[in-house]
């Protein structure tokens, strides 16, 4: 039987346009060797590398390696000179080398003999040092080119991977002269305390060599900074303190982008060269490796860029009443699809036993309910605005009858743009069927044991939703009903509640998105052939 | 227990009758002749006699909408445009008006909403400006043109030319062979857009009625009949056309876009879906008008108990 290196040595023999110009041998786990290879044109030399996992991926990656130092400037060539190709997935040895060597061969026509110039922006490519991370998002300021000053920074966690720590801070704000710009995060995320100051240097067009590489050291950064700016950062660093650096660009689409040097240990690349014939001197920076650390755009278009609610939600006051399992995922939900602000109500706690089916932990112990699903909501999105209100229903509910106070509890609830009522109170479906707006109003519940969820809307939401529930009563009710008096709840699992809730968000989401106009339907499950929900409308 | 859905849209249909609300109607049409004599007065020899349209005309009316439409018909020559005729109307009112109503400009109409009176009633009336066609045409034709004040359906804002005989579409429901039966079905439809709060105009429910009729045969009680309606409006109103007896170039269907034809369409999928699934469901699409309710709930109204036991217990509702 063949061994793995005699595998591997067999397949490149076999592929036409290939040549083994340094022999395969194995390096530590590596099998390491030379291959040339044509195309209609030219002839590239890639030293090859496959990691043990070959034909599998290694980590999310691929496994092989067509490395060649000469080509850094072309496009899709990555900082250790290999070439970046993706082959579809194959479980066979001599079929994924032959994909593989495919793969390069395409690259050489288009981009190495067809220079192809991608619509696709691909960032800088940044060796990596440090590995601190600052995460930034917009400013409402427009950056000029050479302007420099101190941005603030607040530090968001410290975790530790392959014995590295990783530090992640949040970039706050921009100081240039006496003014001071914030960047658009939450006021949860504003208020957080400042870490510290580093510098920042904006010079619009990124410090590379080869197109797309980063400079590795200080003194090839010279050409892209003023001597204003190296004088500052000089003064600077006469403290001997270790200063983040932030150096800002645009990209081609306009946005800006900023890449991160630290100085761990305090001590300054700066020198002073004194000019010849006078007695001035101009400001330097050494030839010394550059620490870089890493950087992501968490801005709000990048951060949701994945997937999102439509902007008729996202943008909009959305008031969640009830903050129990379908309040909780409702909110939850609606927060992970990007919407900015919430607002919650509820008067409960949480305790131990609501947490296997809602979004609470059972490590906060018993809390208020909206107290912890604020700080849920701020933890997942930097971009939520949340307002919390325990009382608030009890007041509209004391003020029904009553003249001014009624229209002033009924004109704060009209403030929403949407409101989901999750409270399960037939009362404050009575209120929002009062309503005159938002037009857009969703009283959501479920049916023991899950087997339906109801959602009413207007007009006629109460009458509406006592039809539904009515109708899809059973009679006969299955409680869980724990040791104790007054405990006994309905039965349904996180995953029953959740599976109906992400359908009719997923529903109301469409209809918002299109302009259907809302109506009130129930969500009913069935196990024929398997779990199955159907939307039945009125 | 099932609610009978027959006996259930006659109780609505007579609950909504116009005549259960006779002092509020006079209301109306008091306040519609005064609005009328100070047209005339105003515009004299400029205009015909203003006339009734609206459903009421056409006995298509119920009781919590009346739909009391004024036609103002004006000389060819009275106005260079049919924008300059709406807004010299609209300019008019809204000064006489202002201070005792809300005065709006609606699609073809001017709204006068007057503010709530000693019995704590409101009073609607919707003014619509026609012009003649050419001089002198309108005492041999009644065709009128009126002004698109704001896009609607598939008609651009800004249009100026619906031609529109008002009379004609009166005798057209008049004049029907079933009329009592379509008469019907439009005051149901109308309750239910009432209540529901749906799109359609008025008009557009008033015409779809009468050719499911000339299309279908239709026959039975009041449900069978409404749900062949029902099944006719979802089957056709995305390709039915609906020509304006005033003008057969008007299609009414046009008052509609295809997103909102689609949208009636599913209306009255879902309708007949959850009535048939749940007769009780028919309560809410076609409700009674609680200020009438009919002879026998008077007396069954007081409040009873399902469960005498007097123990509490969580009752079988809803959970979130």
């Amino acid at each position: 039987m063949m061994t793995r290196l005699e595998s591997i040595i067999q397949s490149f023999e076999a592929l036409p346009d290939v040549t083994i110009t340094s022999s395969f041998k194995e390096e530590g786990d590596l099998v390491v060797g030379q291959v040339a290879i044509s195309v209609p044109g030219d002839v590239v030399k890639f030293d090859v590398h496959i990691v043990p996992t070959y034909p599998m991926q290694f980590q999310g990656m691929d496994a092989i390696r067509f490395v060649n130092q000469e080509l850094f400037a072309y496009k899709h060539v990555n900082a250790d000179g290999s070439v970046c190709i993706h082959s579809p997935h194959c479980p066979d040895l001599h079929k994924k080398i032959a994909l593989d060597v495919n793969g390069v061969k395409e690259w050489m026509k288009v981009y190495y003999l067809g220079d192809k110039q991608d619509t696709h922006y691909e960032h800088i490519i940044v060796p990596i040092i440090d590995y601190t991370v600052f995460l930034f998002t917009e400013v409402g300021y427009n950056f000029t080119k050479g302007e420099f000053g101190l941005f603030g920074y607040s530090k968001l966690s410290q975790h530790e991977k392959d014995g590295k720590i990783i530090n992640t801070h949040v970039v706050q704000d921009f100081e240039f002269g006496t003014e001071k710009t914030e960047c658009k995060w939450s006021t949860y995320y504003k208020k957080m305390s400042r870490q510290g100051k580093g510098l920042y240097y904006f010079m619009e067009v990124p410090p590379v060599e080869n197109k797309r590489f980063a400079v590795k050291n200080w003194n090839e950064l010279e050409p892209f900074v003023s001597q204003e700016f190296l004088n500052h950062m000089y003064k600077v660093g006469r403290n001997q303190k270790p200063v983040p650096i932030l150096f800002g660009y645009r990209i081609p689409n306009g946005e800006v982008h900023w890449i991160v040097a630290t100085i761990p240990d305090g001590k300054f690349p700066n020198y002073g060269e004194k000019i010849s014939g006078t007695k001035e001197y101009l400001s330097r920076l050494g030839n010394t490796t550059i620490s870089w650390a890493q950087t992501r755009n968490s801005s709000y278009q990048y951060f949701f860029g994945r997937g999102a609610f439509p902007t008729e939600m996202t943008e909009k006051v959305i008031l969640i009443i009830g903050a129990g399992a379908i309040g909780s995922m409702v909110a939850s939900t609606l927060v992970r699809g990007g919407c900015r602000l919430i607002a919650l109500n509820d008067f409960d706690l949480k305790e131990p036993e609501n947490v296997c089916r809602s979004e609470y932990s059972f490590s906060t112990g018993v809390v208020e309910k909206i107290d912890e699903l604020e700080s849920t909501l701020t933890k997942v999105s930097p971009f939520v605005e949340v307002v919390k209100s325990k009382g608030f229903l009890d007041v509209a509910k004391m003020a029904l009858n009553s003249g001014e106070l009624e229209n002033s509890v009924m004109r704060e609830l009209e403030k929403a743009a949407m409101i989901f009522d999750c409270s399960t109170d037939n009362d404050v479906a009575y209120i929002l069927d009062k309503l005159e707006k938002p037009e857009q109003i969703f009283t959501l519940s479920v049916t023991n044991l899950a087997q339906e969820l109801i959602c009413a809307v207007p007009p006629n939401l109460y009458k509406w939703m006592n039809t539904m529930t009515e109708h899809l009563d059973k009679g006969v009710v299955q409680w869980y009903n724990p040791t104790g008096c007054w405990n006994p709840t309905f039965k349904a699992s996180y995953n029953d509640i959740a599976s109906l809730v992400q359908f009719a968000l997923r529903h109301i989401a469409y209809s918002v998105e299109n302009k259907i106009p809302h109506r009130s339907f129930y969500l009913s499950t069935s196990f024929d052939k398997g779990f199955n929900i159907k939307l039945n409308e009125f | 227990m099932a609610t009978d859905k027959n006996k259930h849209l006659n109780d609505s249909l007579e609950s909504h009758k116009i005549s259960k609300e006779q002092d509020l109607l006079d209301k109306h049409v008091e306040k519609r002749k005064k609005i009328s004599e100070a047209l005339q007065e105003k515009y004299g020899s400029d205009m015909y006699s203003p006339f009734n349209s609206g459903s009421y005309a056409k006995h298509t009316a119920m009781n919590k909408k009346f739909d009391i439409d004024l036609v103002a018909p004006y000389k060819r020559n009275a106005f260079d445009t049919l924008e300059a005729m709406y807004n010299s109307v609209f300019d008019f009112l809204y000064e006489k008006y202002k201070n005792e109503a809300t005065v709006r400009k609606q699609k073809v109409s001017i709204g006068l909403e007057f503010n709530t009176d000693h019995d704590g009633d409101i009073i609607k009336v919707d003014v619509v400006p026609g012009r003649e066609l050419s001089k002198d045409q309108y005492p041999k034709d009644d065709n009128l043109n009126l002004y698109v004040y704001e896009q609607f359906g598939k008609i651009d804002k800004g249009s100026d030319r619906i031609k529109s005989n008002i009379k004609a579409q009166i005798e057209n429901v008049k004049g029907h062979a079933e009329k009592d039966s379509v008469r019907k079905m439009i005051k149901l439809l109308k309750v239910w857009k009432f209540y529901n709060n749906k799109k359609p105009k008025s008009f557009f429910l008033e015409l779809i009625p009468i050719k499911a009729f000339d299309k279908k045969m239709i026959t039975g009680n009041t449900w069978d009949m409404l749900k062949a309606v029902m099944e006719y409006i979802r089957d056709e109103v995305k390709k039915v056309s609906l020509p304006d007896p005033g003008n057969s170039a008007n299609d009414v269907a046009d008052t509609l876009t295809d997103p909102e034809k689609t949208n009636v369409s599913d209306d009255m999928k879902w309708m007949l879906e959850r009535i048939e699934e749940n007769s009780d469901s028919i309560k809410n699409y076609y409700p009674i008008n609680d200020k009438f309710p009919p002879e026998e709930d008077k007396s069954n109204n007081s409040y009873k108990k399902k469960d005498g036991s007097g123990i509490s217990v969580p009752p079988p509702v809803r959970f979130g």
